[in-house]
C-alpha cells in the first residue's frame, strides 16, 4: 500500500542539497500555533525525520540561533547564493544523538533524566528502548526506575504524559513541572 | 516563466505590513520580473474563512512614475472571477503574484488591485524597497 503523501515532502530535495552543498534557503513558514507567517533565512545542516514528519534544522538569521522547522509548514523554499554560516559540528551531532525528537527545550543541557515506571510500562520500554542511552533498573516487583543521559525536549515530554500513569518523572524537578503544564 | 541568472531578494518586513492580510513576505527582483509573495490567514469574520482572488488587472506603480507595471502571472490565488474558497477560519494560504520587472534600484513602490479599492481588495501602499542586498539565487 503506498501512504499518502505528507505535504512538505516536495522540499526533502532542495534541502538535502542545501544541506550538503551547505546553501543558505530562504522559505517562508507559518506557525500553525501563532497563526503567523514568517521569511527565513536558513543556513541548516541536518533534515531529520520524527514520528512520520520531517524537519529540517540550521542557523535562522531571523532569530540568530539554531532553529527547527517542519516541512509541513515551510513554503517555496529557494537557494541563495550567499555564505554559508556553518554550525558547530559539536552542536549538530548533539541534535543527531542527544535530543529525543526535534525540539529541545530552550536552554535545556544534557542532563539525567529518570522516571519510574509501572510494570505494563516497563515490558514496552525494554521492547523499544527510547534511547541509546536507556538505562533500566528493575525493582523485584517489575516496576522500575529508568534514566536516560538526554537533552529534554518537547516530545520527550509529550511521550511521557501519553503514558497516563505508567510513567512518572522523578527528576529533574523543572522537567516535571514542564511536562505537567504541557499543553499538547 | 524561465529565471535569469540575476535576482534580488528583497526582506519586505516593514513596520506597517506586520497588520496586514494578506502580509508581503518575500520580494524576487530580476530583470525578467518581480515576484511577491504573500502569506494570507483566513479571517474569522467570514463564514468558513471566506475566499481570495485577485483582480487580473492588478499592477504596481513605482512612485514617482506613472508606468504600470502589469501582472504577469499569479500563483496560488485565482485570477477575478474564479475563487479560492477556505473550508475553515483556520486555514491559510501562501501565494505569489509575477509582475513585469521593475527598474533594479531603491524605490518605493505601490501594489494596485483596485484604484478606488474597498476594505476587501489587495491594495498596498508604500512597500520600500531599500537596502536591496544583492543575493542571487541557485538556478
Amino acid at each position: 500500500m503506498v501512504p499518502p503523501v505528507s505535504r512538505g515532502f516536495e522540499h526533502i530535495e532542495v534541502f538535502y542539497k542545501a544541506c550538503r552543498e551547505h546553501i543558505p534557503t530562504s522559505f517562508i513558514h507559518f506557525s500553525y500555533k501563532k497563526r503567523k507567517f514568517n521569511h527565513i533565512l536558513l543556513h541548516p545542516f541536518l533534515i531529520k525525520e520524527f514520528e512520520n514528519r520531517w524537519y529540517v534544522i540550521g542557523y535562522s538569521e531571523q532569530h540568530d540561533a539554531i532553529r527547527t522547522f517542519g516541512l509541513d509548514r515551510v513554503s517555496d523554499p529557494i537557494l541563495i547564493k550567499r555564505k554559508y554560516i556553518s554550525t558547530n559540528p559539536q552542536l549538530i551531532n548533539v541534535y543527531l544523538n542527544d535530543v529525543f525528537g526535534v525540539f529541545p527545550i530552550p536552554d535545556a543541557k544534557k542532563e539525567l533524566i529518570k522516571i519510574h515506571v509501572s510494570q505494563l510500562g516497563t515490558h514496552y520500554f525494554q521492547a523499544y528502548p527510547l534511547h541509546i542511552s536507556q538505562k533500566i533498573e528493575k525493582e523485584s516487583e517489575g516496576t522500575s526506575f529508568i534514566s536516560f543521559d538526554i537533552i529534554a525536549s518537547v516530545e520527550l515530554a509529550r511521550y511521557f504524559l501519553s503514558q497516563g500513569r505508567h510513567v512518572k518523572i522523578i527528576q529533574p524537578k523543572w522537567f516535571r513541572e514542564f511536562t505537567k503544564n504541557l499543553t499538547i | 516563466m524561465k529565471q535569469s541568472d540575476l535576482f534580488y531578494l528583497v526582506k519586505a518586513d516593514a513596520e506597517d505590513q506586520l497588520m496586514k492580510n494578506p502580509r508581503i513576505l518575500r520580494i524576487l527582483m530580476g530583470n525578467e520580473y518581480i515576484q511577491i509573495d504573500f502569506g494570507y490567514v483566513a479571517p474569522w469574520m467570514y463564514n468558513r474563512g471566506g475566499w481570495i482572488r485577485i483582480a487580473p488587472h492588478t499592477h504596481i506603480q513605482v512612485q514617482g512614475s506613472k508606468k504600470k507595471y502589469a501582472l504577469k502571472e499569479a500563483k496560488n490565488i485565482p485570477l477575478a472571477p474564479e475563487q479560492f474558497n477556505f473550508e475553515s477560519t483556520e486555514d491559510w494560504r501562501v501565494f505569489s503574484l509575477l509582475f513585469e520587472p521593475i527598474p533594479l534600484k531603491d524605490c518605493i513602490i505601490d501594489i494596485i488591485e483596485e484604484e478606488e479599492p474597498n476594505s476587501d481588495d489587495f491594495n498596498f501602499y508604500n512597500i520600500k524597497l531599500e537596502d536591496i542586498t544583492h543575493m542571487q539565487l541557485v538556478v
